[in-house]
């Protein structure tokens, strides 16, 4: 199977008036063609940052100080904005929150969607307009309410609606970064699953963002836990359910009955994150690790491929092999 | 509202409440709280003036004159107001102790009767200081009546004698009117009663280094008219320009029948054809018209124009010309170069006013005077007569009128009084060689702007404000005039009740006001000190023997004289006991 | 929508009546009688009578509110007490000239400080940024006449490159150019009053778009555009911008109001014959029915203006349904 995104030691920070920010550190992983991964996180860890070095969509004070990001065997960091623009929604597209105002008030939503696909595609608007269509019966939305204004949907065919757009030009890739958050617990489950169907039956890679891990476990192969802007572990779903190794991810499962059961809120370890602001000079997990050792403070944990497909980053696993 | 706006109106505000305050903490003075002969002390009074907006000298006048008072123990302070306000309260409610006002504009000075009449007290009559003086009414009627120059002008000087020692009125000062010229565009101007840019001036300069055909004469002027009805209720910034459209005019009277020389008060025949011939017995005058006067369009202008015009204004009771009228019971056309007037009464007003009065062409105003017949209210539709094209018999002929910008006056080549010589009264004359070809009068909204264009060589010719004095005093392109402005400020007194019923007293406070220094401190000295009811720039009917009232005097010595007539008349102080 | 509409016209008909009747009662109350303006010296008082009475002024107010208002349906506004002319006439004259200056003025200076607000919010933290808003903030402030003045003073009295105020040269006008030659000279003198009028209005607007446009661009929408790969100048006008303009366009709403305010300080420094100086002039001679006629047509643009805009609104954002 090929990789068809790669990313090497990525490490990025944001500039702020009390000094760099250090959202991203010593993050690698790669995905193969076919394959959902989901990324797994509590609030602030670095998620959305990781999506949005993906697709480059970095806001002024951001800044990508190390690593690479191969996307079909090219490096995308050094890449101009011109050069990304043709990238974007092509190669790689992402489903947005629908609660979070990522529709355009005042255009209608079908335009939205050809306005995307002009973009990229030399076809007529007719044609466009057919093609929204049919994306529109692929996500489960009568096609007539293209002509309607974001205002006129409810939450769920919003949600849809964005899914549809996403997949406007057959992107390669799709990041969906908690596309379901603010959506009542019924349409969750429909849109997850919907969003589950379509990336087996399109068979495009997807990175699928949330904090929630059981919802991850139903949708993704494989599974990459974050903490403090550091990727901790990453391996495939069962796998990782099985035998996780990270003390960080052994709470987080310890705290998570079955992949069927009941959903707990994600803060299984007594304690705040570090502020990203001024890290912990060697694990960032540190200080609230119960399986702390010496060399812990002061070294960085490597982040390494610890079995077959099964990467960490934590002294204490390292030592046990 | 802006902020800057807000907190600019906030300190101007604090400002004023700071001077209120500081005027209130009292001064240690000599004489304080003045008790009236009754025994009774006198209440304060307020000096009532206008805004400093609306009129700055006559404002700052009020303020110095208050304090002035104030040094004989008058609690008195100086109120300003806006105009139609103060109007309302002195004309019509009659509602005040002492108001600053003015008067004057007419060659003739006949409010000498009106303003201090018995007749002129009811609501909004014009005396205002409800002087009464039955002694005065009958010299003062009977002054209208004498048509001896002589005679008349000693029988003014009377009147004028009685007012300044009665003081109903105090007159203050009179300001010099400044206007400025372009010397390198026209040369030759007259400076006579009316300055510069009057009638006989612009019919008598010339350009400077010929090329008459093209040049253009561009005067400047802050309001625009907007009406050419010579009838309507037109303002005196439109007569200077309708006077030189038609031969005669209401206030400026340049041209007419008659003209007035302003040294003599002489009958300077002018349409006239020689002297008027009045017939004491029978009460009738005849008027003999110079023969060959055109109208612009190129018609006779005749008796039958005049009588026209006379018929005309007493059948539409037309407000502006009763004066004019109503003294005549008929008037016949015994050919078309002779006019008989009969009068109902003796009145000078006939020599200076129906002489002097507009003449209007039959031909165009009897078809006007027909449509204003078969209207609801003929009066309005006649004054208010929109006159697309006014034509008259004067030197310049309208020519256009942009509304907004300019008014276009063009040269009547075939005026008759072209090259004619003009006496005017003080022995000399003048030459009407009407060298400009064209009139422009350009509309300017505010007078730096039109100072600036002025200097700017944009307009010849117009009045400037002294603060610009300096300025044009340098520039050597620039010829100044000063000439005398034939209206005076004055102080009018309430004569109805106390304390200004009692002449001592209005003759007391007058000795406290120091008219040099309003000259010297307001006017920059660009004013003349008055002391009679009729500017002294009215040099025949002005009396220059009127009492100064301490002219030259220190303060000191003002308070002195005044304590002094106070005492004698009876009035206390609360300090002396 | 229609029945929006209607509600609309009724609600501005009333607003318009109680705004004239106010009109109509201030200048009653005012504590001084018009007719001392028409009155001169000489006059008699049979013929002081004559006038009170030629202008109605001898009326007891409420029935000379019923005449007022009688009028006023009849578009009559009567007759000015100076020139005796027809209100309304005058009233069309000077408005044309001040619609000439001031709503050109109020429309560039609206464009200029969208174009500059919109790409300096786009430039976010560049000294070009830095730079307009602080123009955009010292122009705001400026005080009008100040800059009038030293405008004329210098363009046009000491380089002598514009006319010192007015509308036209009449040196020229008199000897009839042609029409090239007229609008040439028009064009020459409307610069300087509405380059005046543009610096001291335009920075308003451009603050103003500034912040909306910023706000605008945090917006999700935005990202979203960003993410499909737009091309740049497709994100700042059809998404940004578009959406920063809704509120500007009340702003232009109540700025077309505001330009009559401020026609009155240009239109006297400038001497450009226009309706804010006939106020002025007017309200000094106390001349009831041009002023009233004058505030009538100003109210009845205010209100058409704000109803202008908020159709505008309803057309712009679709949210916003009557
Ligand atoms: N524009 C920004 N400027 C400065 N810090 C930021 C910015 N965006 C995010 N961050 C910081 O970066 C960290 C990671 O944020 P984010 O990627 O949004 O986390 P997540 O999506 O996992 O909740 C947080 O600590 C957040 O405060
Ligand atoms: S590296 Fe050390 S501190 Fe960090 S998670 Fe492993 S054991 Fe805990
Ligand atoms: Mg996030």
């Amino acid at each position: 199977m090929d990789s068809v995104l790669e990313i090497k030691n990525l490490q990025m920070s944001y500039d702020t008036s009390e000094g760099p920010v250090s959202a991203l550190d010593n993050v690698s992983f790669t995905i193969m063609a076919g394959e959902a991964m989901g990324l797994v996180g509590e609030s602030g860890c670095g998620k959305t940052s990781l999506g949005m070095c993906i697709m480059k969509l970095l806001p002024g004070n951001a800044k990508i100080t190390h690593g690479e990001i191969f996307f079909n065997g090219e490096d995308i960091v050094p890449k101009t904005e011109d050069e990304m623009r043709k990238i974007r929604w092509k190669g790689i597209s992402m489903i947005f929150q629908a609660a979070m105002n990522a529709l355009n008030p005042v255009y209608k939503v079908g335009d939205q969607i050809i306005e995307a696909i002009m973009a990229h595609d030399t076809i007529k608007k007719k044609e466009a307009k057919e093609k929204v269509s049919d994306l529109y019966k692929l996500v489960g939305i009568d096609p007539k309410r293209m002509e309607n204004y974001p205002h006129e949907y409810s939450g769920g065919m919003r949600q849809r609606a964005i899914i549809a757009m996403a997949l406007a030009c057959d992107p390669k890739f799709i990041i969906a970064d908690e596309p379901t958050t603010a959506l009542d617990v019924i349409v969750q489950d429909e849109i997850i699953d919907e969003i589950k169907i379509i990336q087996k039956k399109l068979n495009m890679i997807m990175m699928y963002i949330s904090h929630d891990i059981s919802v991850i476990a139903e949708t993704c192969d494989k599974i990459g836990v974050m903490y403090a802007g550091n990727l901790i572990e990453y391996a495939n779903t069962l796998a990782l359910f099985d035998n996780p190794l990270h003390p960080y991810t052994i709470a987080l499962m310890s705290s998570f009955p079955s992949i069927e059961g009941l959903k707990t809120k994600l803060n299984p370890v007594p304690g705040e994150p570090p502020n990203l602001l001024n890290p912990p000079k060697g694990c960032r997990f540190y200080p609230r690790c119960s399986y702390t050792r010496e060399i812990c403070k002061n070294e960085r944990p490597e982040f390494v491929e610890i079995e077959t497909d099964h990467f960490l980053a934590c002294h204490r696993g390292i030592s046990w092999k | 509202m802006k902020l800057r706006q807000f907190i600019c109106i906030a300190m101007i505000f604090a400002f004023s409440m700071l001077c209120t305050i500081l005027g209130h903490i009292p001064q240690a003075q000599a004489y304080q709280g003045l008790i009236l002969p009754s025994g009774e002390k006198m209440a304060p009074m307020e000096l009532l003036t206008l805004t400093p907006g609306a009129d700055p000298t006559l404002n700052q006048e009020a303020v110095f004159i208050a304090e002035w008072w104030k040094k004989i123990g008058i609690p008195v302070t100086a109120k300003a107001m806006e105009k139609g306000a103060l109007v309302k309260k002195i004309f019509w409610a009659r509602d005040y102790d002492a108001t600053i006002w003015y008067l004057g504009g007419e060659r003739f000075p006949s409010y000498m009767q009106y303003y201090f009449s018995e007749a002129e007290i009811y609501e909004y009559g014009w005396n205002f200081m409800q002087y009464k003086n039955p002694k005065y009414d009958k010299l003062s009627s009977d002054w209208l009546t004498l048509l001896d120059r002589t005679k008349a002008q000693q029988s003014a000087f009377n009147l004028q004698k009685i007012i300044a020692d009665e003081n109903p009125q105090i007159p203050l000062i009179s300001d010099t009117q400044l206007t400025a010229y372009n010397n390198t565009r026209w040369k030759n101007w007259i400076n006579q009663y009316g300055g510069p840019q009057s009638f006989d001036s612009i019919c008598a300069i010339d350009p400077v280094g010929g090329d008459t055909a093209k040049d253009i004469l561009k005067i400047g002027i802050l309001k625009e008219p907007d009406i050419l009805n010579p009838l309507g209720t037109g303002f005196s910034d439109t007569w200077t320009i309708i006077n030189n459209i038609y031969n005669g005019g209401m206030w400026n009277q340049p041209t007419a029948l008659y003209r007035i020389a302003p040294g003599s008060g002489e009958l300077i025949p002018f349409l006239a054809d020689g002297e008027l011939k009045y017939d004491n017995a029978a009460n009738t005058a005849i008027v003999k018209l110079k023969k060959g006067i055109k109208w612009h369009d190129g018609t006779k202008l005749t008796a039958a124009d005049i009588k026209f015009t006379i018929d005309l204004i007493k059948e539409f009771k037309v407000p502006n010309y009763k004066d004019c009228v109503d003294i005549i019971d008929k008037i016949e056309a015994l050919d078309d170069y002779t006019l008989k007037y009969h009068l109902t009464k003796k009145n000078v007003n006939f020599y200076n006013k129906t002489m002097m009065m507009i003449i209007l062409q039959k031909q165009k105003w009897s078809v006007i005077a027909k449509e204003a017949k078969a209207k609801e209210d003929p009066t309005k539709y006649i004054s208010q007569y929109q006159i697309k094209n006014p034509m008259g018999a004067g030197p310049f002929k309208f020519a256009d009128w942009k509304k907004g910008s300019y008014i276009l006056l063009e040269k009547n080549s075939d005026w008759f009084f072209k090259d004619y010589t003009m006496p005017i009264g003080t022995g000399g004359t003048l030459k009407f060689d009407l060298k400009v070809d064209k009139i422009l009068f350009k509309f300017y909204a505010s007078s730096e702007l039109r100072t600036l264009a002025l200097k700017n060589g944009d307009i010849d010719v117009c009045s400037i404000p002294i603060a610009s004095m300096d300025d044009f005093k340098a520039d050597k392109k620039m010829t100044i005039v000063e000439w005398g402005n034939d209206w005076t400020d004055f102080i009018g007194f309430n004569c109805s009740k106390a304390p200004f019923n009692d002449p001592a007293f209005r003759k007391a406070v007058h000795y406290l006001i120091d008219k040099d220094f309003f000259v010297e401190k307001l006017q920059q000295g660009y004013a003349v000190p008055q002391h009679s009811v009729i500017p002294a720039v009215n040099q025949f009917w002005s009396d220059p023997k009127c009492p100064t009232y301490g002219a030259g005097w220190s303060m000191k010595k003002r308070i002195k004289k005044a304590v002094k007539i106070l005492k004698k008349a009876g009035y206390t102080w609360e300090s002396e006991n | 929508m229609g029945k929006y509409i209607i509600g609309r016209i009724v609600q501005i008909i009333i607003t318009f009546f109680i705004v004239i009747s106010i009109i109509f009662l201030m200048f009653r109350v005012m504590p001084s009688d018009p007719s001392s303006f028409l009155l001169t010296p000489s006059m008699t008082a049979e013929a002081k009578q004559t006038i009170r009475k030629q202008f109605g002024l001898d009326e007891p107010i409420a029935v000379q509110y019923v005449i007022y208002l009688k009028n006023f349906i009849h578009g009559d506004f009567g007759n000015s007490f100076y020139s005796g002319r027809p209100v309304m006439s005058i009233i069309m004259e000077k408005m044309l000239n001040t619609i000439f200056l001031s709503t050109t003025a109020v429309i560039l200076s609206y464009l200029i400080g969208i174009f500059i607000g919109k790409a300096i919010a786009w430039k976010r933290g560049s000294k070009a940024e830095k730079f307009f808003v602080i123009l955009g903030l010292w122009f705001y402030t400026t005080f009008t006449p100040w800059l009038g003045i030293m405008f004329l003073w210098i363009f046009a009295f000491k380089l002598k490159w514009f006319p010192l105020g007015g509308m036209i040269t009449p040196e020229k006008w008199i000897f009839d150019p042609s029409l090239f030659e007229k609008i040439c000279d028009l064009g020459h003198h409307l610069i300087l009053p509405l380059i005046t009028y543009v610096v001291l209005w335009f920075g308003s607007y451009l603050l103003l778009m500034r912040n909306s446009m910023l706000e605008t661009l945090k917006e999700d929408y935005i990202l979203t555009a960003r993410a499909k790969g737009l091309k740049e100048k497709v994100i700042k006008n059809r998404h940004a911008a578009r959406n920063a303009m809704l509120p500007i366009v009340t702003a232009f709403a109540i700025s077309i109001s505001f330009s009559i305010a401020g026609a009155v300080l240009i239109e006297t420094i400038f001497s450009w014959p226009g309706i804010g100086r006939t106020i002025v002039e007017a309200t000094l001679r106390q001349d009831y029915p041009l002023v009233q006629g004058a505030f009538a047509v100003i109210t009845m643009v205010v209100l058409l203006a704000n109803f202008a805009a908020d159709i505008a609104y309803s057309y712009l954002d679709p949210r916003i349904t009557y």
